[in-house]
């Protein structure tokens, strides 16, 4: 690569989200089985009620399904779905009810099967 | 319309004859009394208080342009503007019957007038926030509705001190009772966002040391010039705009509320302390009552808006000729909308009265 | 002496040896599928009260299906008529076998078709034929009057008293139509026979003789017994492979429950006998609320067992269920359908990673009483309010344990059959609830109540859902209530009423407060909100809640009070009488004390206090 190319200004690479690269199929699969995930707002109510801090959105980042890339995780730190108490508090305050206790049992499955890299 | 009623004077006798029932006193119903009289019909106008302008009452400034609601109102019900009106307040109509062609409208339990025609505004209620526990409304003093500090501003603003002291923080939670599955309330009420942008505005022009935030899902400023007051909100008003819904509100020491949200833009979890939670609540439809021969379209939690049947262009049931619908009985409206409503249902209100007459 | 054998009973005998073979592996195969502990429980009760214990059991539930009585009579009588009858009808043809020909052992065919070699001339008459004759008949029309039942039952579920019954798959339709074809063809045979030789009582001799009236009835006799023999050996060929297992495996399962032997991970041996006990009664189609919410989805246990027996997949339903334990509470096997339902979920791992949470603040203080709220509670605010207001109110030394860092009782992760990671949780907490050196656990969610209640170890420590605490507060006199105008009806909720057997403290509570108790009478009924149904569709839930609120309010009470936050957030958007807790109601109705009442000294002890 040449300094030319390099130089101006661009995206921050570091937390660039590249649409080009997505691989649908996870998505697809997990959606199919949970169709009321398609509603998220990302509106977050699910992460700030978590006794452990996970949350749905926390989990859907760091497997990559809303966001769309495998590598990125919600604030730095891997979230871990293992975490999750299935205490369905995220459910209850969910705006459009979203079944979230069956996505974190679908999305651990696709850990365990090594689908997605926590 | 008036010109043409100008020119020939035999039509208006013709349709003086015609006695029209507006069933509201806000301005759906202002509008459509208005335009109806002013037609040369004879109206009955019912409204369940002894005073016109229903919520507008209650109201401060109207948002985009910040005009007074009292300015709108004195517009809105002044008495030059009309003709022939006899006013029915205080009187609550119970339901509306048909009968040989002509409608009964049941009033107090056992009173009934006939009318050629009635045009339905009875408006909409707020959604009761205390349905959504985890904002504690109604259990913490300092968590209020959108309505309520609405008429704080109206009446005495200082009544958001504590003692001498300004509020430092206050927060605005959007989509109470809108856009919520959990709570039946399927539909966006539309006028809540900006509510909250010129209330958000309000305070800081009031108490300007005070920090405000807006908790939203999406902001929906859809209206003419309401994208602008959003931008002058963030820019000059410096007011804090967050995305993400607030889950739960608590209660320090203090009686100050504290509120856990999720900063989803930045993925970071924000917790706030404010003086004043103010929720943002939607509209749902009016008290059930109303009833058309008895029967009452609802589901659910025994309420529904009304349904024009063909809300593209007409405002009119026609399962039942001779019923139109204004404002928000029909859905959530801002107040132009309602009056616009209301005129429009007026002008469809005399068509069809003039096309039965001919057709006599 | 006429020969005691016919080429036709070589159909029956084929599939009863069949069947027997096939049971007597069974067995084999469930006795050494349990665990060592379990097996050491069945060996050793053996030669104990038990093993009498456990055949009363079978003759009173086998044969006479007393629990099914308790659902409803004609339902009762249709089920007691075929097993008991049938078993009569065996043990009178073996007992007349017996005495006729003096041989105690003798193929099992010659009892069965007794009638048929009775009717030779080797066994003339006696005096007590007629009277045999006349048992038998009175228990075959015992039979047929159940049988007329149970072919009614199939297509008109509402004359035994049932809403809808099992859509049974095509084996089962086969094996239930043989098993209908054997006692008319049986009647039919033996008429045939007692009219040809002038014998009978009142039922096979009359139609015998009017038989034998207008038909050549002598060459009638060995086609309708062939036929007999055909249908027989039909249904025991298909038994092992039909919901018929149930006659013989209910039988075995009783023997080891009475044993002591539960449902667990480590025992396959007996979660296969107890979905091979599973009769597809359909009593548990009623029971739930799913039926009535949503008729489509299949979700009830007599399909969800049918699916695990046969390994076909249950297509999502396994996530559906609410696990009320209404069909449990209902299922006249007394089959353990919830914890069999939640070791066929798949364990997806979670919660085996424990979060890293803050460690509590001590404040140096030892509470006399710990409050845990639950995660849901504290989405319901107003009962956390209400429970301040009244500790303080009764001047007790408490402590809010769970005022801030939410812990979970790790129910949920049990309900979802996350077993590994239930464990966890429950190891933490129980270490946390020592540490306190509280001597009373005081909760407000029945939920984790019930995980205290059945899995915790706290030796030392009470635990009570708080209506059990507020009911004992007044009780004590402890609070002073004044009493409120109006009516209330109390809903129960699952765990806490069906689940913990919480039933009278609540209801004292409200008697205490309102002025009436219009508490309908019914089962407990599940709100809807469930965390034992991950996939179940909002949609769904809201039609169970709604069928539930229209029972619970039929008496149109002033307030519909329950005990649990995730009952309340279910009925509260949707109901039209107002929806409280207990607490809240408590708190409410609490007299007002004037303020220098209060001791300073406990005052000072009281760690949360109300601004």
């Amino acid at each position: 690569m040449s300094t030319q190319e390099k130089f101006g200004f661009g995206m921050n690479e570091g937390r660039m989200l590249d649409l080009d690269l997505v691989d649908e199929r996870l998505n697809d699969k997990l959606t199919q089985k949970v169709p009321s995930w398609r509603s998220c707002l990302r509106c977050g109510a699910c992460v700030a009620t978590c006794p452990v801090g996970i949350g749905m959105l926390g989990m859907a980042t760091a497997a990559g399904i809303n966001c769309r890339n495998r590598q990125v995780t919600a604030s730095g730190n891997p979230v871990t779905v293992k975490n999750c108490l299935l205490c369905g508090k995220c459910q209850l305050v969910c705006p459009r009810g979203i079944q979230t206790r069956l996505m974190a049992i679908e999305l651990m499955k696709e850990i365990q099967n090594h689908a997605i890299a926590v | 319309m008036s010109e043409r009623l100008k020119h020939n004077p035999d039509n208006q006798s013709s349709t003086t004859s015609h006695r029209v029932a507006v069933i509201g006193a806000g301005p759906a119903g202002a509008a459509a009394a208005q335009t109806a009289s002013m037609l040369g019909l004879a109206v009955d106008w019912y409204e369940k208080e002894t005073f016109a302008g229903g919520k507008l009452n209650r109201y401060y400034q109207l948002f985009p342009g910040r005009e007074e609601a009292e300015v709108v109102y004195r517009d809105l019900f002044d008495p030059n503007h009309y003709r022939e009106v006899n006013k029915q307040f205080g009187r609550f109509v119970t339901g509306i019957e048909k009968q040989a062609g002509r409608l009964r409208i049941l009033v107090d339990e056992s009173q009934a007038k006939d009318a050629d025609a009635v045009i339905v505004a009875n408006g909409f209620d707020f959604f009761d926030a205390r349905l959504k526990e985890e904002f504690g409304y109604g259990i913490y003093p300092r968590v209020i509705t959108s309505p309520d500090l609405e008429y704080h501003f109206k009446t005495d603003i200082s009544r958001l001190r504590r003692g001498e002291e300004d509020p430092e923080a206050v927060a605005f939670v959007h989509c109470v009772g809108s856009r919520d599955q959990q709570v039946g309330v399927p539909y966006c009420s539309r006028v809540c966002c900006i509510t909250g942008i010129k209330q958000a505005i309000e305070i800081r022009e009031q108490f300007p040391r005070c920090r405000v935030y807006n908790f939203y899902i999406d902001i929906r400023a859809y209206g003419n010039g309401y994208e602008e007051l959003y931008r002058q909100a963030q820019e000059e008003y410096a007011i804090r705009f967050i995305r993400g819904r607030v889950s739960e509100a608590s209660e320090d020491q203090y009686g100050r509320i504290r509120v856990k949200a999720e900063d989803t833009l930045l993925g970071k979890p924000v917790k706030l302390t404010v003086d004043w939670l103010v929720l943002l609540v939607g509209m749902v439809p009016a008290c059930p009552e109303l009833m058309l021969n008895g029967q009452s379209d609802s589901h659910g939690n025994g309420r529904s808006f009304l349904k024009a049947d063909n809300p593209h262009a007409s405002q009119a049931v026609a399962s039942c000729p001779g019923l139109f619908l204004a404002g928000a009985c029909s859905g959530p409206m801002s107040i132009p909308e309602s009056v616009a409503s209301g005129r429009s249902a007026a002008v469809q209100v005399f068509e069809y009265l003039k096309n039965r007459n001919s057709s006599l | 002496m006429q020969s005691l054998y016919d080429p036709f009973v070589l159909l029956f005998t084929a599939g009863f040896t069949f069947t027997g073979i096939w049971f007597v592996f069974k067995v084999i195969s469930w006795f050494f599928g349990l665990s060592t502990t379990d097996r050491r429980l069945v060996t050793r009760g053996i030669l104990t009260i038990k093993t009498w214990q456990a055949l009363v059991e079978v003759v009173r539930e086998s044969l006479f299906h007393r629990k099914i009585f308790k659902t409803g009579f004609r339902l009762g009588y249709m089920h007691m008529s075929l097993a008991f009858g049938w078993f009569m009808l065996i043990l009178i043809g073996n007992i007349e076998s017996t005495y006729y020909t003096s041989q105690l052992f003798k193929p099992i065919y010659v009892s069965v078709f007794w009638r048929f070699f009775d009717a030779g001339p080797s066994f003339p008459a006696a005096a007590w034929a007629p009277g045999f004759a006349f048992w038998m008949d009175l228990f075959l029309l015992f039979v047929l009057s159940g049988l007329t039942f149970a072919i009614i039952k199939r297509f008109m579920p509402k004359v035994v008293g049932m809403r809808r019954t099992t859509r049974h798959r095509l084996p089962d339709r086969l094996a239930i139509f043989s098993l209908w074809m054997i006692f008319p063809i049986r009647l039919l045979a033996e008429s045939a026979t007692c009219g040809a030789n002038g014998t009978g009582s009142f039922l096979t001799g009359s139609i015998g003789s009017l038989m034998a009236a207008i038909v050549p009835v002598q060459s009638l006799v060995l086609p309708f017994w062939w036929a007999y023999s055909l249908v027989l050996g039909i249904f025991f060929l298909a038994l092992p492979f039909t919901r018929y297992t149930h006659i013989p495996s209910e039988a075995v399962l009783i023997f080891f429950r009475r044993y002591g032997v539960r449902l667990s991970e480590q025992s396959p041996g007996y979660t296969n006998l107890s979905l091979n006990s599973c009769s597809s009664c359909g009593i548990c189609i009623d029971a739930c609320q799913i039926s009535q919410a949503d008729p489509s989805l299949l979700v009830q246990s007599t399909y969800f067992i049918r699916s695990l027996r046969y390994k076909t997949g249950c297509n999502g339903a396994e996530w559906a269920c609410l696990q009320c334990g209404r069909c449990e509470d209902a299922c006249p096997v007394g089959l353990e359908l919830m914890p069999l339902r939640r070791l066929a979920l798949p364990d997806a791992g979670i919660g085996t990673v424990l979060s890293p949470v803050a460690p509590r603040k001590s404040n140096g203080s030892h509470p006399r009483i710990l409050y845990f709220a639950g995660c849901m509670t504290h989405l319901n605010p107003g009962i956390i309010q209400s429970m301040k207001l009244i500790f303080n109110a009764s001047h007790a030394l408490w402590s809010f344990f769970d005022a801030d860092g939410q812990a979970c009782c790790g129910r949920p992760l049990r309900l979802a059959g996350q077993a590994d990671g239930a464990d966890r949780q429950r190891e933490k907490l129980e270490a946390e609830f020592l540490a306190t050196g509280a001597s009373l656990l005081v909760t407000s969610c029945p939920i984790c109540y019930r995980i205290f209640k059945e899995e915790y170890a706290l030796p030392g420590m009470r635990i009570l859902h708080h209506s059990q605490y507020i009911n004992e507060l007044i009780e004590w006199k402890r609070l002073r209530i004044d009493k409120q105008a109006g009516s209330a009806a109390w809903h129960e909720p699952c765990e806490l009423g069906r689940g913990c057997g919480v039933i009278t403290e609540p209801r004292q509570v409200l008697q205490t407060i309102y002025q009436s108790d219009v508490t309908p009478t019914l089962k407990g009924l599940c709100c809807g909100g469930s965390l034992g149904a991950p996939g179940l569709d909002p949609v769904t839930r809201k039609a169970v809640a709604l069928g539930a609120i229209s029972q619970l309010t039929v008496h149109q009470p002033d307030y519909l009070v329950t005990g649990c936050p995730m009952c309340k957030k279910s009925f509260l958007p949707i109901s039209p009488v107002p929806v409280v807790d207990i607490a809240e109601v408590t708190a409410a109705a609490l007299v007002k004390e004037p303020k220098h009442s209060v001791n300073p000294e406990t005052q000072r002890q009281v760690l949360v206090t109300i601004p």
